[in-house]
């Protein structure tokens, strides 16, 4: 239908423009995609230099690189930035960049909400990280647990900016991750039926649910917290009649489906390069993505394997156990699926497979040790000690991390039209390979041995300082891993950006444009008749469809209202950490940039 | 243009007068609520009384007054995973908190 | 151009409007908002508290809220839905007329809900209650508090689509479409106002 009104762009329509300003009013989710997924690489390195000063203070007993002042604070931002500033950006790099490709449409489905995502998601960042500056970093831990967070025992505005920060963060999370769900439901190209949906489109599909469903929780746990150290209520306060659980609860029913929403995008990822590079189809597709749809519901049930340790009782335990280990289930078949893909393939050892198979085996490691703190009376010897780090880190650097290496060696070519190196693309692979499991591997033995976690400094004789020493060293090999990549990174900026549409022979609809797309993605919306379209297309003699000469493609025009509003959303968060007075600024600002945005021609 | 008023008399399902009995309903109900609160002789069948009036009236609004009867079922299935979904999941988050034999209460 | 004025009504793989989703999935998300701060409502509900006022009076539901009092802004609330919907068919069968005047009628209804609201919130706190007093203080202000703001910016909202359809242009050809989305979250406060109304008030401790 809408075909008929589909033209193609003359060649000298408006040139895809450069400059800042044309960056900060873009709303197109090439740009938002580049933006988010280098902003969240950037933060990928300054959470690694958190890591490294956390590694060096450990390397030895009794370190003094870092006091235990600042050693709360690191672990705590270490571990805020990885996950809403790193991993969580790096996904949305990726979703915005290829979703629309994949299925067939020109943009997402409010671009300017796109737009606006991004710049609350750099502005609350910036919030949160400027904390360090502003008189100390959340130091309780990302979980902020109650009632250390309160103002008795967190004096100061650490634990505000954390408070702030990340009401921010959900803010913007909350709008990208509505976006997509409208975008995935209704905007995919004639035949592109929901079975017939890239897996990596459904699984961003299945965590913008989560997101929605879960980030509300968490801002009612936030606010009672908020409440509680300046209002004088007594939500999570026990001398005033309340429960520090009451914030565990919220928040782990907020934080497991967010730690699945860490890593079904990775999972995605790798369910379209392990067919592309095994040359064969996705084993199982309906299995993967059933599985996932049952990761997302299971997920809900599951939280309070967080807390098995603050005295819920056996009943309640058994309950969570039971979920928790039924949700290893699906999981699991995702894995053998990945695994079957491979089976009799013809193998292509790019750097982009070599991190696709990595996550098969060190996300499955953490896998393992994460069923085996689905029970409760070995948790107890666990909880808080160095095999939870363990078993974190496995999935989230040997799963979401190697998933999404896999996904920039893959797509980087569609991305900017040119090849990362396939020789420092396995040197790097290498390096952080083994780099990864000499750091993680050791935190099995440590946790076992009863080192405790979030502690700045041990005594010698334990047997700690072995490990320790092992897994610092580790973490070095990891940075000279990145190092490399980024050296690969750019070096291959400067190459000519001469890679074809499709250099991988992969399947997917992002591939049947150039490399990369023009600004308005598709010559023509493709007509899709299987779940692998191109291939379908080569074995069938399909053709590309001819544009239709003379037709007129209408693109969203830019808008600065988004990053307008983002600025008056900052100015609601800073004021209650200096002054209230900016908050009431925040307000107009707000309301000017929703009457401009709804009121400006959109064609 | 021709076709989009066609769309919009499919669209909205009743009409003003229809509007009306229905807020008359809905008062009605509410008048119920109130007079089965203070009647001693229910009380103690007062809280499922009073979830199926209230979730009687909650049907109502969600159903007619926002169109959910007659739009696309995708609508009414996406509002229904999210509202059975939070309060599956909050009930659980309640009754972990009711049945706590740690609490003092 | 004749094409261009096609191009507006895009195409979508399931037939409904992109904005009506959206819609309805953030009222999802709505769910999740307003069923947390329920469950810590009703987890702190009946919590014995030994807060008294000046005169000895114990700060508990069953001393403070005003049943007869609330009903009243029960039913103000309920009435705005019903006018909300006739603002919605009105803009929908573009008799704007109808429109522009039941819009204001919910307003103004809402506007008064919100007066009923600050009424009661001074009120217990000139008897003692606070969100600092106690458990039931601190839940209920902030269960009916979010709600109240809720309902301030369904205010602003209506208001805002009232004032630009006095605009030459109006609503524009969409009005239909504005209203509506208007109309579903308007109804949403209030569905969210029957089941607090059910539970604080009418449930006993």
């Amino acid at each position: 239908m809408a075909t008929a009104a589909e033209t193609i762009a003359l060649p000298t329509e408006s040139a895809y423009e450069s400059g800042i300003w044309s960056w900060i009013t873009t709303v197109d989710h090439k740009r938002i995609g580049t933006l988010y997924a280098v902003t969240g690489f950037i933060f990928f390195l300054v959470g690694g230099f958190e890591a490294m000063l956390i590694r060096a203070q450990l390397a030895v007993p009794n370190g003094t690189v870092i006091d235990a002042s600042l050693y709360n604070q690191l672990f705590g931002m270490h571990a805020l930035t990885m996950i809403f500033l790193a991993v969580m950006p790096m996904g949305a790099g990726f979703f915005n960049y290829m979703i629309p490709l994949m299925i067939g449409a020109r943009d997402v489905a409010f671009p300017r909400l796109n737009a606006l995502s991004y710049w609350i998601f750099l502005f609350g960042a910036l919030l949160l990280t400027s904390s360090v500056l502003f008189g100390g970093g959340p130091d309780a831990g990302w979980f902020a647990y109650a009632p250390l967070t309160s103002e008795q025992f967190s004096p100061g505005r650490n634990m505000d900016f954390y408070v702030l920060g990340i009401l921010t963060l959900g803010v913007s999370s909350m709008a990208a991750a509505l976006n997509f769900a409208v975008t995935i439901i209704n905007m995919r190209a004639p035949g592109m039926m929901m079975m017939r949906l890239p897996v990596f489109v459904w699984m961003t599909l299945i965590i913008s649910f989560l997101l929605i469903l879960a980030l509300p929780p968490l801002t009612v746990a936030l606010t009672q917290l908020l409440f509680d150290r300046h209002y004088t209520t007594h939500f999570l306060d026990p001398n005033g009649g309340g429960d520090p659980l009451l914030w565990q609860h919220l928040f782990w029913t907020f934080g497991h489906p967010e730690v699945y929403v860490l890593i079904l995008p990775a999972m995605g990822i790798v369910s379209e390069t392990l067919p592309v590079f095994s040359k064969k189809p996705l084993f199982g597709y309906r299995a993967i993505v059933f599985s996932g749809i049952a990761i997302g519901f299971l997920g809900w049930a599951v939280w309070a394997h967080h807390m098995y340790t603050t005295g819920l009782g056996p009943v309640q335990q058994s309950i969570f156990a039971g979920t928790t280990m039924t949700i290893g289930i699906p999981t699991g078949i995702k894995i053998f699926n990945w695994m079957a893909t491979m089976y009799g393939g013809s193998i292509r050892f790019t750097t982009s497979m070599y991190f696709a198979v990595s996550f098969l085996a060190t996300f499955t490691i953490g896998g393992i040790s994460g069923v085996m703190h689905a029970s409760p009376p070995i948790d107890t010897q666990q909880q808080d000690t160095y095999w939870v780090v363990a078993h974190l880190h496995y999935v989230l650097m040997g799963g979401a991390v190697m998933g999404i290496f896999s996904g920039i060696y893959y797509w980087f070519p569609k991305m900017t039209g040119r090849f990362l190196d396939e020789g420092l693309g396995k040197l790097h692979f290498w390096l952080f390979f083994i780099g990864m499991n000499m750091t993680f591997f050791p935190m099995h033995f440590l946790g076992t041995a009863g080192m405790p976690r979030r502690i700045y400094t041990y005594d010698s004789g334990l047997g700690w300082d072995f490990w320790n020493m092992f897994a610092t060293i580790g973490s070095l090999v990891i940075t000279v891993a990145l190092l490399v990549f980024i050296f690969n990174f750019f070096r291959s900026m400067r190459t000519e950006p001469n890679a074809p549409n499709n250099p991988w022979n992969a399947p997917g609809l992002e591939w049947a444009t150039s490399s990369p797309p023009p600004e308005h993605d598709f010559d023509v919306i493709p007509e899709v008749r299987d779940r692998d379209p191109l291939w379908y297309d080569r074995d069938n003699g399909h053709a590309p469809a001819e544009p239709v000469p003379g037709t007129h493609i209408h693109l969203p025009p830019p808008s600065y209202y988004p990053i307008l509003m983002a600025l008056g959303t900052l100015l609601l968060a800073v004021g209650p950490l200096t002054h209230l007075a900016i908050t009431a600024l925040g307000i107009p600002v707000i309301i000017y940039s929703i009457w401009g945005w709804a009121l400006e021609p959109t064609d | 243009m021709a076709s989009e008023a066609e769309h919009q008399e499919e669209h909205h399902g009743l009409q003003p007068m229809q509007y009306v009995k229905i807020g008359v309903l809905l008062t009605a109900i509410t008048v119920v609520e109130l007079g089965v609160s203070y009647w001693e002789a229910v009380s103690h069948m007062l809280l499922p009384i009073l979830f199926v009036l209230s979730g009687i009236k909650f049907a109502i609004v969600v159903a007619l007054f926002m169109h959910l009867k007659f739009d696309n079922p995708l609508f009414t299935r996406l509002f229904l995973m999210s509202f059975v979904l939070g309060s599956v999941v909050l009930t659980m988050l309640t009754a972990l908190f009711w049945t706590d034999a740690t609490l003092t209460n | 151009m004749a094409a261009a004025a096609q191009i507006e009504h895009h195409a979508s793989s399931t037939g409904t409007d992109n904005r009506k989703l959206l819609m309805w999935i953030f009222l999802g998300s709505e769910c999740l908002f307003f069923g947390s701060l329920l469950a810590t409502y009703l987890i702190f509900k009946g919590e014995p508290t030994t807060a008294t006022n000046d005169h000895g009076l114990l700060m508990i539901p069953a001393n403070l809220l005003d049943i007869p009092l609330t009903s009243q802004s029960t039913f103000v609330l309920l009435m705005s839905s019903l006018t909300m919907v006739l603002a919605v068919y009105g803009a929908q069968t573009n008799r704007l007329k109808m429109m522009k005047l039941w819009l204001l009628a919910t307003i103004v209804l809402g506007l008064i809900f919100i007066g009923y609201q600050v009424f009661e919130f001074t009120t217990f706190g000139n008897e003692g209650l606070n969100p600092s007093t106690n458990q039931f203080g601190a839940s209920f202000f902030l269960l009916t508090g979010f709600h109240g703001v809720h309902v301030g910016i369904g205010v602003l909202y209506l208001g805002s689509l009232l004032l630009a359809s006095f605009r030459r242009t109006g609503l524009g050809p969409e009005a239909g479409v504005h209203v509506e989305l208007a109309g579903l979250y308007w109804h949403f406060v209030d569905i969210v106002w029957i089941v607090l109304f059910t539970v604080i008030y009418l449930i006993p401790a």
